[in-house]
Formats: structure tokens, C-alpha cells, sequence
């Protein structure tokens, strides 16, 4: 992923912060905006993550390599956002799920992809992480295996049950309609 | 039919390739906008605002905390045995009874206590207010006040946490909202501690003096007012008090009654500190403050000048009605009182409040225009309220025009210019909140 430069965060004192923040705020605003689906929301995860960062002496294995770390922290706080924070019905927001440059989307649709958000929201923390490695950042099962510590097979098995529980999740809103 | 099948698997791809989809220029404006959060909150960070130093309270670690407690045990005990051993405290007891009456008014004495309640002595909450120090303690009608450097020394001998402000009495119950809006407020001698607008003072009980008051108040409104984020409103405060667990922002809501101990003479600052000693007491509550940033609009002078003139009495409240909007008031006043009436309309952008229905979403405002005076202001306008979508306004509430457009009137008619842009916003966010103790 290229990254452009941030010069907002210069000056903070604290140039391996900076240095975090410029090269992964995307990744990170991307994990939360898919979670949560809400700019605001993610925006606030966002500003979490990276001022917990601030605030403590940043690790050598952090350091080392960010993503794991950030990914994981992208998902249990925008997880505890979703699950904490009511919302009403919000045309804005719902509108604001719309993928860019797609059509307008139908209501049917809709409904599906909040099914969906729902469904994602009730996973475990590490569940959640693995499917959005995979969906959202485009990662190889080999890939979310090394950076989870885990064997490609258990991601292979892992993915395979979550799109059969999610599968249903679509089914049970599919059955209601038809 | 048309994801029915084997059709659910391509649909479930395509969602989950979705879900994380954004706009990039919306994705780097949002970026941008918690870098410059991120960057100002650091700034903060180094002059970190926290409630026990609100409260002027200090918590030591726990092992210092041990060694304290040691270290006193310790002295306590020796002087005891050393007390016994020479007879001393039966000859100080002796002595005490027959030179009491002797003792200068003004002698220093080291027993003294910071209680307010001591019947001796009585501390004014004006003591701590905004951070001074000021001698403010009397010993009683006719007495003479301490030296300064007693009171110094008074000062530092005592734990600052027993000077912390409290209310005389105060209850907190629960209790299923009433017919008119929550109301969370103070009063003072110098008046309310958030002003109410004058449209709704005749719609939201008084508040006694001396006394905080939450009728129905939930307690984002509650602890808004108590810490007073900068822009929070007392029904506009979804948006700057955050980390509320969801159960407690359920009804039944609160009703607080709270009175300090000299309700005549107390001004709304001591109240506030009360307040905030009295939720953090009750409720365990541990909040911090931090800056966001928001979409709004920034207040400007035009290239033009100003087309209103300073006035030299003191500010009044500002009307706004459907033909004009007018009162002697600073930019500041004018900007907040932009927030919470003219601009929340022409958004159209709501939010909802259980109980209390949708509410115009609130739309910060930021002074940039350096004028520090009172000013004539009047800007005259019609207003139409036009209906939106599915009958209510763009999210269901509804959406006011102006004509001319606002942005056009104040720079036509006031020489002011207002802009969108991002705009820095106190948020009070709670680290720590329980269910309230027993009255």
C-alpha cells in the first residue's frame, strides 16, 4: 500500500509515533470503517488506538512490526464501539455504507449488509480479525497465518466455518423476504 | 430471488469485499482530521487535566501509600510511649485547661481542621475557586482573620483534599421522566451555571439559589454540566460526553437535589466544584477531557469591516425569531447562540435522545473574529421550515431555510463571514462510572 506523508502529526516529540501513524493510519481507519461502518465511529477508534499508542512507551516487538498489533486493537475497539454505542436509524449513515461508486443500492441490499455488520459484530475478537485480514485487506491465508502465529490450515478452517455462520446469517435474512 | 442458492456465497463475498470500501478523499479527511486531533490532544497530554487535580486531590501510588501509612503507625506509636513514659500528655491536658482562655485569636495552632463543618472556624468555598488560594477563612463573628503567613501555613499543613468543596446535603434517586425537559443546572449568586436561552425559560423549572438540580437529567446532560464541556448544552450533549455505559443511559433517569452549605452566598463556580466532587463521590466517576475535531463553520470578519457597533452596557440575551435575530452580546455568545439556534436548521441533520424524541444536531461554531467587545447585533431574515423526506426533515426532523442565506446575511449585513471547516470540540470522556451510592 503506498502512504503518503502525514505532515500533521510532525512535532510530536515522539518520531516513531509519527512514523507509525503516517504508514498505518489507513490500514487501521480501514479495519475500524469496516467493522463499524460509520466514519465518525471509525475516526473515533482511530484516535484510540493511536493516542493509547502515544501515551505509552512504544514496544520493541511493536516496533518491529505495527500491524499485527494496530489490526488487533482496530478490531477489539471498533468490536466494543459497536457493542457499546447505540444507534438509531440514521439515513446519513446508512447512505454513508453505500460503496463508493456503486449504484444506489436497494433497500433489500441494505438490509442485508446491516445483517451482516451484525453478525460480524457478535464474532470473537480474534474471528473478526481473521476476516477482515482476508476480506478487507486482501491478505492470503499464508500471510494471516504468519502474522497470527497460527498454522494455514487453522485460518483455512477458521475462514471456512465463519463464511458458513455468515452464510446463514444472509440465509435467515434471505428467508424473511422470499 | 435473486441471491437465493448457491447465489448466498457470491453475495456474502461481495458484502465482505465491501465493508471496508470508503472513499479515499473522504478516508484522508477523516485522517487528517484525528491527526490534528491526535496532535492538539498531545499538546494537552503534557498538561494533563484529570479529576483528582480538579478536585485538588493527589492519589499515591500504593506502595507509597504503604510506606506513608508505615512511617505514620510508626511516629504515632513512639510519641505515645514517649508521651506516657514522661507523664507529657496529662500535664499538656492540665495545662490546656487552665491557659485556654488565654490564647491569641490569631496564634498558631496545629491542630487546626479544614472541615467546613467545624462550628469554630468556617472555610469559604471561595478559597479554591479557579485556583487561588485567597485567605478566606474567619474564625467566627468578631474575630480577626488569620496572618497571611498563618493562612500559608494552614494551607500547606493540611491534605488539599479536605479542602475540596462539598454540598451540605444532596440526593440522587431515580425516577421516570417528567412532562418537560430534563433540566440539569446551578445557581448561584452570579447566576445560572449554564445559562437558560430566553425561549426556554419559561418551559424548564427554576433553579433555587444555591442549589444543582437534575430533574429527569440523564446523565450525559449531568456530567456535561458538571465539567462543562466547552459547547454542551444541557439538551444538546449526545455529542461531547462519550463512554456512558448504555444501561445507564436507560430510564429510570436521575433527580439530584443538592444544596451547599451557604446557598446565599455561594457563587456557580463553588456549585460547580460541588458537583463534580459530588459525582465523583457517588457515581465513582473518573472522566478526562480531549479535543475533536468537528465539521461546523468558523466565524470570521470579512475584508470589509464590521457593520455593528460596540456598546458599553452588558450583554443581553439574544433573541432570534422568524423575521430577525437581535441583542447586545459578544462574539462569543454569538457564536454559541449560532450553534444551538440558527445552524442546527439549515443542516437538517439530527440526532435522537431517548425520551425526549430528535433533536437538531448540534454544529460548532468557532470565534476567530478577535473581537473582545459587547455589540449591537441585528440580522433580519425570513424563515421558511420546509418538511424533508417521509414527512420530517432530511432525518426526520425538520429543515429551515433562510432567505438570504445565513452565510450571505451576516457578511451583507454584519460584516462577518461564515465558513465551513473543521472545528476543535472539548469532549468529556468517561473512564469510570457505577450506579450511585445510597442517599
Amino acid at each position: 500500500m503506498s502512504v503518503a506523508p502525514m505532515p500533521e502529526v510532525e512535532a510530536t516529540g515522539n518520531p516513531e509515533f509519527e512514523e507509525i501513524f503516517n504508514q498505518y493510519s489507513r490500514f487501521v481507519y480501514r479495519t475500524a470503517y469496516a467493522v463499524t461502518g460509520c466514519r465518525e465511529d471509525a475516526e473515533d477508534v482511530l484516535q484510540t488506538i493511536f493516542l493509547r499508542l502515544a501515551k505509552q512507551k512504544i514496544s520493541p516487538d511493536v516496533l518491529k512490526d505495527p500491524r499485527p498489533y494496530l489490526h488487533r486493537s482496530a478490531v477489539n475497539v471498533s468490536l466494543s464501539v459497536i457493542r457499546s454505542r447505540r444507534r438509531g436509524v440514521n439515513l446519513l449513515d446508512a447512505l454513508r455504507q453505500q460503496p463508493p461508486g456503486a449504484a444506489a443500492g436497494t433497500i433489500f441490499d441494505d438490509e442485508l449488509r446491516s445483517r451482516l455488520r451484525e453478525a460480524i459484530g457478535q464474532l470473537k475478537p480474534v474471528a473478526a480479525e481473521i476476516l477482515l485480514l482476508r476480506y478487507t485487506h486482501d491478505y492470503s491465508d499464508a500471510e494471516i497465518a504468519r502474522m497470527l502465529g497460527v498454522s494455514r490450515g487453522a485460518i483455512a478452517l477458521k475462514l471456512f466455518r465463519l463464511r458458513a455462520r455468515l452464510k446463514n446469517a444472509l440465509r435467515a435474512g434471505l428467508g424473511g423476504k422470499t | 430471488m435473486k441471491h437465493r442458492g448457491d447465489n448466498v456465497g457470491k453475495t456474502l463475498d461481495r458484502f465482505l469485499r465491501e465493508i471496508g470500501d470508503i472513499n479515499s478523499d473522504e478516508m484522508e479527511q477523516s485522517i487528517g482530521s484525528v491527526a490534528q486531533s491526535l496532535r492538539a490532544q498531545i499538546e494537552i497530554d503534557r498538561n494533563v487535566i484529570h479529576n483528582d487535580a480538579l478536585a485538588g486531590k493527589t492519589t499515591p501510588r500504593p506502595r507509597r501509600r504503604f510506606v506513608l501509612a508505615a512511617v505514620l503507625v510508626a511516629t504515632a506509636a513512639i510519641g505515645v510511649y514517649a508521651a506516657q513514659r514522661t507523664a507529657w500528655i496529662s500535664a499538656v491536658v492540665r495545662g490546656q485547661r487552665t491557659i485556654a482562655p488565654q490564647v491569641e485569636p490569631a496564634s498558631r495552632t496545629p491542630t487546626v481542621s479544614a472541615a467546613p463543618s467545624r462550628p469554630s472556624e468556617r472555610t469559604s468555598p471561595k478559597a479554591l475557586v479557579g485556583g487561588s488560594r485567597e485567605s478566606a477563612m474567619t474564625r467566627g463573628v468578631g474575630t480577626p482573620l488569620r496572618s497571611a503567613a498563618e493562612e500559608i501555613e494552614f494551607l500547606q499543613s493540611t491534605d488539599s483534599g479536605a479542602r475540596r468543596l462539598e454540598f451540605a446535603a444532596a440526593s440522587i434517586r431515580r425516577a421516570e421522566m417528567t412532562t418537560h425537559i430534563g433540566t440539569v443546572n446551578c445557581r448561584g449568586v452570579d447566576g445560572e451555571l449554564f445559562p437558560t436561552p430566553a425561549n426556554l425559560q419559561n418551559r424548564v423549572p427554576a433553579v433555587p439559589q444555591g442549589r444543582c438540580i437534575a430533574e429527569g437529567g440523564m446523565l450525559n446532560s449531568i456530567i456535561a454540566i458538571a465539567f462543562q464541556a466547552s459547547r454542551a448544552g444541557p439538551w444538546m450533549v449526545e455529542q461531547t460526553v462519550v463512554g456512558i455505559p448504555e444501561m445507564m443511559l436507560q430510564p429510570p433517569f436521575f433527580r439530584i437535589q443538592a444544596v451547599a452549605d451557604n446557598p446565599s452566598g455561594v457563587t456557580r463556580a463553588e456549585l460547580q466544584q460541588m458537583f463534580q466532587a459530588m459525582l465523583m463521590d457517588r457515581f465513582r466517576l473518573r472522566v478526562r477531557r480531549e479535543i475533536r475535531q468537528m465539521d461546523g463553520y468558523v466565524l470570521t470578519v470579512a475584508e470589509s469591516g464590521v457593520k455593528f457597533k460596540d456598546t458599553p452596557g452588558p450583554e443581553r440575551a439574544l433573541s432570534t425569531g422568524p423575521r430577525e435575530m437581535n441583542g447586545n452580546v459578544s462574539m462569543e455568545t454569538l457564536a454559541r447562540s449560532l450553534e444551538f439556534t440558527l445552524l442546527p436548521g439549515i443542516t437538517g441533520q439530527t440526532i435522537t435522545i431517548p425520551n425526549l424524541g430528535t433533536v437538531p444536531r448540534h454544529v460548532p461554531v468557532d470565534d476567530k473574529t478577535g473581537l473582545k467587545g459587547v455589540y449591537a447585533i441585528r440580522l433580519i431574515y425570513t424563515l421558511s421550515v420546509s418538511p424533508g423526506v417521509g414527512g420530517g426533515g432530511r432525518n426526520g426532523g425538520a429543515r429551515v431555510d433562510y432567505e438570504p442565506p445565513l452565510p450571505k446575511a451576516f457578511e451583507e449585513q454584519l460584516g462577518l463571514v461564515l465558513t465551513r471547516g473543521k472545528v476543535p470540540v472539548e469532549y468529556i470522556v468517561v473512564e469510570h462510572i457505577e450506579m450511585p451510592s445510597e442517599n
